[in-house]
This record gives structure tokens, C-alpha cells and sequence, in this order.
């Protein structure tokens, strides 16, 4: 499925207002929203870009005639666990448990699996790129994304308020992290959540970043597409004075995993790439 | 609680209607052999394979392959699909139970760098394996979003169906049969593309134990099942003779209170004779798979039952 995005800035001081701003405008009360996302990388390195070109043919002569093989870029993807306030103040044993997917349905699954590709070229207007997102009903979330050939990296926590306005998804949110804790990659992580005062944002002035962001089934069919982007100008140009609401640039957005060459030893810690 | 064995009948090659043969056959047989026996509802099952892709530059040496199961079946959920992701597949011996997982929340790391060959299945390898479930809604989506998304460490094996499958009520025994067609239909499990050619017929024989938990005192239930007057042949001593699936029993088979695993075993296993005694399927090899005998509650059952079935269902690729 692929999603149509504008982003906007909002400063600290600001926060409440633009709240009950987009309050009005949405007519609706904000939902809290607080979730855990988990950062996966895949353990294989990707290959020096332009390798499969030079890697030449075989001399078998019964073997097919493939097309050359493109070379696929590997990706960043998540686990996103929805938490609540209180998931905080529950004891460490609770809190194991809770890293177990439950749920008997996808609106109430607690884990999901989510993927972004990096935005698409091309200027639109608005920002589109490909998302996926799967419901985790039941399972360990970790030991999955593992056995898919994935390491964690690192989580952050994302803290915030969600709107739904026609077909728009609005959300006011900031990252949050433990300031400090650098896990070493390849660990799993730490079931036992801290303590939520703990958590510092990410951007130390406060700001909040609003997402707003429409979700097309099937980029195909350009009259939905059209009306998409349309929709979006429409609250861009409702926010004006509010909220500047504009297409970042695409790359910052990027979720390939960069290919690091090997230049020897001197060359700092490469994490270790557990063997499949 | 409910303990079953697969048994898998490959069609004998060079013949179009070899499984829907024995199909009937085996149908044939159960309805003349139990007269009482009850039709239930009827279930289908679709099954995807992906396989690992090895990385570009792979040697001969190269770690076998990893196996990603997406599996879809009514008996056990209406709603739910169920991914397990199988780190190496034990050797393809006739009759081997599945090494048992890990399912602490801090998994193992996988362990395969040192050993190319994987370890026969008498010693418990520390393979981890990992199974999740999602709504069955999103399979699809799923399933097409690790063959292309994620196409550099996946690709798309086989998929498999069971439409009509059938299941007879005997007493405590539940026999589900199934013939399983291949869809050649890529990453969809379309029902349009569907192959007229048939891997087999499937054939699970459970035993049911309703006021058994996983950890209950089920002796008493164990004891009411012969005075029905159910008797099979070689219930008792049909055991012994298959060493390539005791090693796993054996270091269970006292395992507490609660319903001897070995004698279930042991049961279902002589349904199964009794149910194809006379038939010919052809020159085959019958494959068995039985379910694992490591402790878990309900949630471990259907796991159980989830590896049970891919492990039969992973044919030969």
C-alpha cells in the first residue's frame, strides 16, 4: 500500500495550540498515541553497488538464460509495539509478557510489523512512497524479525496525538529515547521498558513533527491518486499561517541499509554479522 | 487436549489421478471399516513456501537454506495465518518429529556456521524456530510483500492447497483427509491458476483427549477409549519396531501427570494401519510426521500442530 505524505514543524511552544487547532479543523478530540518502534536491519551486508555488474556469466551451457540480476537494495524495517501510559508502571514481569503478541484481531494487536520504502522520485507535490504493515496476532515479534535475517539495531519511542480528517491521517508526534544507552548491535532488546520519565526527546529543543499522510491501495489508478493529492493540498493550504506544511527532501526519508566497503581493520566497529 | 500423526502419500509418478485415487481409496476404507463414523464439517488448508535466497557471492560451502511457511488452515483458525520460519530442515528421513523450539523470549542464536551438515534428529539440535500468526486478511499482502520487498533474502518455493478436505469422527479419533493440489500461481494463492497435477493425499489421525489440559491427569480418559470397543491392531507392539521416532519419545514419555504422549503415539499410529491396511498406493514412500511431545499450553498445541503440518507439507524442495 502506498502513502501520500506532507510533513510540518511545530515548535514546543506552540504544541497546545496547534492541538486544538487541529481539533477543530478535524472535529474530533486527539487520541494519545505512545508506541515502541524496534529498528531492524537485515544481518547480510549489501553488496558494493555496480558488483552485479561486473560479476560475469558461467560456462554451463544447460543453464537458462536468466536476465541479469538487478541488484536489490536491503532495507530498514520495524516493529512497532502501541503502548499505553500505564504499560510504563507495570513491573518487569508484566512487561515480559507484554513482548509476546496477543490479540484476536488486527484492530487489537499490540505488535505489527512495518516497513517504508524509501519515497518515491519525482515531484508530485506530496511525498509517496511504499508501506507495509502487518498485525502480529501471536508469537515473539523479535524471534520472527531474527529468523527473517534481520538484527535489531536500536528503538526509539514515539510519543503523540493522531486526527482523522476525511481521508487524512494527522499526526503530532515527537521522538522519544533513553538518553545514553547505545545498545551493542545484534543484542535483542530490553523487554522491561524504562521508567517513562526516563525518555528524552530525540530533538532537545522539543519540537513536534506533524505527518499528514493519506494511504492509497493501488498507486495505479491515477483518478484516486489525483484526488489524494489534492486532498492534501487542500489542508496544506488550510494550515498556512498555522502550520507550514511542505515535501521534505526524499533521501532523509531513505531506509536502505548503506553500503559500508571494508577498508581493514582501522576502519572502526562493523557490526557483527550473525551467520545464517 | 489433542495429539496427532501426518501421514503424507505422494501420488506415484507418471500418473494423472494416482492421488485421487488413493484418496478414495482411503475414504472407501474408513466408511467400510466404521460404519458409525461421523462426517464433520469440512476444512481446506493453503500453505506458501519461501525459501532463503543465499547471498550473492556463495560459496560451495554455503549454510543450507532456512524455510519461511505461511500457512492458512480452518481446522485450527478461521482468522489467523500462521508464519514459521524454520531454520534448517532436519534430515529427510522417513519418520522424524520436529526438534523442539525455543520459545523463551530471548531466542538462541542460530548456530549453523560450524556445521554444514545438519545433526541427525536423535540429538536435540539448538535450532530455534519462530512461529507467529497474523490475520488472514493481510496473508496475501504479506506473502507478496516478502517476495518482492524483501526479495534478497526470499524467495517464493511453492504454494499448495487443500480445498475439500474431510474429516470422520471415531469415537476419540478425529481422521482429516485432504488431497493437496499444487498452484502454480506465483506469490497469490490464486484459485484460478490451479494445477491439475497432485503432490498426494494428506492424512491426519488425531486423538482427543476433551478433559485433558496440556498438564491434566488424563489417565482415566486414556483407560475409557478401549472399553468403546475401538480395537486396532498393533496398538501395543507396533512401537517398538520404528526407532527413528522413539529417540524423541524416549526422553519424554514420562513426562508427569498428564496423558502418556508415547501411548498416543502409539494409538494413532495403529489408526493409520488399520485405516490403509490393504491398500496399494503404488511404488511410494509413505512419509509420517507426528507431533512434537514437548510440553506447552494451548497456544503450544497449535504450534505444534503448525510445525507438524509444514513439515509435511515442505515436500521435497
Amino acid at each position: 500500500m502506498h502513502e501520500l505524505l506532507l510533513f510540518g514543524q511545530v515548535p514546543q511552544s506552540r504544541h497546545e495550540q496547534v492541538l486544538k487547532i487541529l481539533a477543530g479543523v478535524a472535529a474530533m478530540q486527539p487520541r494519545a498515541v505512545l508506541e515502541r518502534h524496534l529498528v531492524y536491519k537485515p544481518q547480510r551486508e549489501p553488496e558494493e553497488p555496480g558488483s552485479h555488474l561486473r560479476r560475469g556469466g558461467t560456462q554451463a551451457i544447460a543453464m537458462k538464460t536468466k536476465a541479469p540480476a538487478t541488484a536489490r537494495d536491503l532495507y530498514f524495517s520495524q516493529l512497532v509495539n502501541s503502548l499505553t501510559r500505564d504499560d510504563f508502571d507495570r513491573d518487569a514481569d508484566e512487561q515480559a509478557e507484554a513482548f509476546v503478541a496477543t490479540g484476536e484481531s488486527a484492530a487489537d494487536a499490540k505488535w505489527s510489523y512495518q516497513f517504508h520504502e524509501t519515497p518515491d522520485t519525482g515531484d508530485r507535490g506530496v511525498l509517496v512512497r511504499l508501506a507495509h504493515n502487518t498485525e502480529l496476532l501471536s508469537g515473539d515479534p523479535h524471534s520472527y524479525m531474527v529468523h527473517l535475517g534481520n538484527q535489531y539495531v536500536s528503538e526509539y519511542y514515539l510519543e503523540g496525538h493522531r486526527f482523522v480528517h476525511d481521508n487524512i491521517i494527522v499526526l503530532l508526534h515527537r521522538v522519544l529515547h533513553e538518553s545514553g544507552v547505545r545498545p551493542a548491535p545484534g543484542v535483542s532488546p530490553n523487554t522491561a521498558l524504562p521508567s517513562f520519565d526516563s525518555l528524552r526527546p530525540l530533538d532537545p529543543s522539543g519540537g513536534y513533527v506533524l505527518e499528514a499522510k493519506i494511504r492509497v491501495q493501488d498507486l495505479n489508478n491515477p483518478n484516486v491518486l489525483d484526488a489524494g493529492i489534492e486532498e492534501l493540498k487542500r489542508l496544506k493550504s488550510q494550515m498556512k499561517g498555522c502550520v507550514e506544511l511542505n515535501v521534505p527532501d526524499r533521501l532523509l526519508l531513505d531506509t536502505r541499509v548503506k553500503y559500508k566497503p571494508n577498508l581493514g581493520p582501522s576502519a572502526g566497529a562493523r557490526p557483527a554479522v550473525a551467520p545464517r | 487436549m489433542k495429539y496427532s500423526g501426518l501421514w503424507f502419500v505422494p501420488s506415484p509418478p507418471n500418473t494423472n489421478d494416482g492421488s485421487t485415487r488413493a484418496y478414495n481409496a482411503l475414504i472407501t476404507s474408513i466408511e467400510s471399516r466404521f460404519p458409525s463414523a461421523a462426517r464433520l464439517s469440512p476444512w481446506s488448508l493453503t500453505h506458501r513456501l519461501l525459501r532463503s535466497t543465499p547471498p550473492p557471492q556463495s560459496t560451495p560451502t554455503a549454510p543450507p537454506p532456512s524455510y519461511h511457511h505461511i500457512l492458512q488452515f480452518t481446522l485450527l483458525s478461521q482468522s489467523r495465518t500462521y508464519c514459521y520460519i524454520q531454520p534448517v530442515p532436519p534430515p529427510t528421513s522417513t519418520s522424524t518429529s520436529q526438534a523442539p523450539p525455543t520459545s523463551a523470549i530471548k531466542p538462541e542464536p542460530l548456530s549453523r556456521a560450524s556445521t554444514p551438515q545438519p545433526h541427525p534428529s536423535s540429538s536435540n539440535t539448538n535450532t530455534a524456530s519462530s512461529i507467529i500468526s497474523i490475520p488472514t486478511s493481510q496473508s496475501d499482502p504479506h506473502t507478496a510483500f516478502l517476495c518482492t520487498q524483501l526479495s534478497p533474502l526470499w524467495s517464493f518455493r511453492q504454494a499448495l492447497q487443500i480445498a475439500g478436505g474431510v474429516t470422520y469422527a471415531i469415537g476419540p479419533y478425529h481422521i482429516s483427509l485432504g488431497e493437496v493440489r499444487m498452484s502454480r500461481s506465483g506469490a497469490q494463492a490464486g484459485a484460478g491458476a490451479m494445477n491439475t497435477s497432485s503432490p498426494g493425499v494428506v492424512v491426519a489421525v488425531s486423538i482427543l483427549y476433551p478433559d485433558v489440559k496440556a498438564e491434566g491427569d488424563g489417565d482415566g480418559e486414556v483407560d475409557s477409549d478401549d472399553e468403546e470397543g475401538f480395537s486396532f491392531r498393533g496398538g501395543g507392539g507396533g512401537g517398538s519396531g520404528e526407532n527413528g521416532t522413539q529417540t524423541q519419545s524416549q526422553t519424554k514419555r514420562s513426562a508427569g501427570a498428564g496423558v502418556d504422549l508415547g501411548v498416543a503415539e502409539q494409538r494413532v499410529r495403529a489408526v493409520w494401519e488399520d485405516v490403509r491396511a490393504g491398500l496399494e498406493f503404488g511404488k511410494v514412500e509413505v512419509r509420517e510426521v507426528m507431533m512434537g511431545k514437548e510440553k506447552g499450553g494451548d497456544e503450544g498445541e497449535a504450534e505444534k500442530t503448525v510445525r507438524m503440518w509444514c513439515e509435511v507439507l515442505r515436500l521435497r524442495a
